[in-house]
């Protein structure tokens, strides 16, 4: 059984699975105590990579909390959900025991690289944690064991596909407090996952297409000093360039957009999926939303 | 989820962007007809697109150094389905510019084509112009252009970029593009997303 102390850990044995500590860690403001863990590192010469976790029985569904950590090396990077021109994002297959339900996987905000012939990759240098949400059927009376099969990618001039066995034991009793950094850290992450903007109320992004050239505005945001970075998921109809703030507007961007095909009709409406990411330690916070543009013929392509 | 409606909106924005926006460059849309190239190939022959007009051309961006492409050849992904269509015309495109790591002399890259048993000829775009004329941008990227030279697919030689897939649960989206033309029917899906490593264009 999942056990609830009050605020101050008592000490008790500790379990040692390979190489995990395995800790209890108490929660920041809180009267309950998770179970924490992180996995044993997989070393390549361009990134290693682990699971770390926390379980916190008493928080329902919103309990676990995984992280697929990546740290790379110089000049490195991962893939974001949208992996820009080339590349693909990491591909997560969980087995566990107790079963994980509802696995959902967070995406922090992105980055911009680009390269070479106006090409672009959408991800993350120097290190990467994707937070990972899911829950555990209660009750658990022994260690919480996950396993995450990853095929993922990691690129810097040159590309190399790794498919990974990262594993996590996280116990449910025992106390140790080594690995708070690592949770730390993982929040951090978490937090850096840019909200859905419609859990807060109306969409702030409006989208209009004009041939080869999509106006994205934003309203009712605090716009700060440096503009924010606009980003959008896969659209399958539409190949969309690197958008670019227009100067003298606040929250506007122009987005080059062409169709990727021509031989099949369009649809009557497409749905834009888009980030807004916001520099470290400004007022407004990462946003993410979707919006869905009517078409018309002649959208996505040269009005010349 | 909102929806938009196109209005009259932002009407001083269209000026503006004409003037600063630059267009989203020369890459084709599936439909265009077929930029027309010549390149010289690994054997020292210049190749021309036109060369083949009147039937199905398949172009294949390929890197040796690119690991997707080098599963692909090692799996022989695109020489099978090459010697399965021989009426149709393969030709692979190297847009690796000359100061990439990547890039290989003629010499390395017949004794690579050699020891993968590419049967298909394999052409230099150093500089990139073709790359960059299609829109190439990965390793591997492909083309379908039909008879009247019209690009018919684009993208992806497959549904499996990490390869985990046994290679008959994949879908080959070229083989379909080929089947679909052969019956006189539009490639469905006639564009997908390529994968691979970035094609190593020059600045």
């Amino acid at each position: 059984m999942p056990v609830t102390l009050d605020a101050t850990p008592r000490r008790a044995p500790i379990a040692m699975h390979r190489r995990n500590l395995l800790l209890v860690v108490a929660l920041e403001m809180s009267a309950t105590v998770a179970w924490a863990a992180a996995g044993p590192w997989v070393q390549h010469p361009q990134v290693r990579a682990r699971l770390i976790g926390v379980w916190n029985p008493a928080a329902g569904d919103e309990g676990l909390l995984l992280g697929a950590q990546f740290r790379l090396a110089d000049g490195w990077h991962a893939y974001w959900k949208n992996p820009g021109d080339a590349g693909y994002p990491p591909r997560f297959t969980w087995s566990s025991r107790p079963a994980l339900q509802d696995v959902r996987v967070l995406w922090p905000a992105p980055r911009r690289f680009l390269l070479p012939g106006d090409l672009e990759a959408l991800g993350y240098a120097d290190e990467v944690i994707y937070p990972v949400r899911a829950r555990i059927q209660d009750p658990v009376d022994h260690p919480i064991e996950i396993a995450s099969e990853i095929d993922y990618l990691v690129c810097a001039d040159a590309c190399i596909p790794y498919r990974d066995k990262l594993t996590l034991e996280i116990p449910t009793d025992g106390i140790e407090a080594r690995h708070e950094t690592d949770l730390r850290r993982l929040r951090q992450w978490e937090r850096s996952v840019p909200s859905r903007t419609a859990a807060g109320g109306r969409s702030p992004a409006s989208i209009r297409i004009q041939g080869e050239r999509m106006i994205v505005r934003f309203d009712d945001l605090d716009a700060g000093a440096e503009a924010p970075a606009l980003f959008f998921a896969v659209q399958p109809l539409f190949d969309l360039g690197v958008p670019t703030p227009l100067p003298g507007e606040s929250l506007v961007y122009a987005v080059p957009i062409r169709r990727t095909d021509k031989t099949h009709g369009l649809p009557p409406t497409a749905r834009f999926d888009w980030t807004l990411v916001t520099p470290p330690n400004a007022a407004q916070q990462s946003l993410e939303g979707s919006v869905e543009v009517r078409l018309k013929a002649g959208d996505g392509e040269a009005t010349r | 989820m909102k929806r938009e409606h196109i209005g009259q909106t932002w009407p001083a924005l269209s000026l503006l962007l004409a003037i600063l926006l630059p267009g989203p460059g020369a890459a084709l849309t599936v439909g265009d007809q077929a930029p027309k190239f010549s390149l010289p190939s690994v054997d020292g022959q210049t190749i021309s697109l036109g060369d083949y007009a009147g039937s199905v051309v398949v172009l294949e961006w390929i890197n040796p150094n690119c690991p997707f492409s080098r599963r692909h050849a090692r799996e022989k992904t695109m020489i099978y389905l090459a010697q399965d269509h021989p009426d149709v015309v393969w030709l692979a495109i190297n847009s690796t510019s000359r100061g990439h790591g990547d890039y290989l002399s003629p010499a390395e890259h017949r004794a690579y084509d050699e020891q993968m048993g590419i049967p298909y000829p394999v052409l230099y775009d150093s500089d990139g112009t073709v790359g960059r004329a299609y829109g190439a941008r990965t390793t591997p990227h492909m083309f379908v252009i039909d008879e009247q030279g019209t690009v018919i697919y684009a993208g992806a030689i497959d549904d499996d970029p990490s390869g985990a897939k046994p290679p008959d649960d994949r879908t080959n989206y070229v083989a379909g593009a080929l089947r679909n033309h052969v019956r006189g029917e539009t490639p469905d899906p006639a564009a997908t997303r390529p994968y691979g490593c970035s094609v190593k264009y020059g600045n």
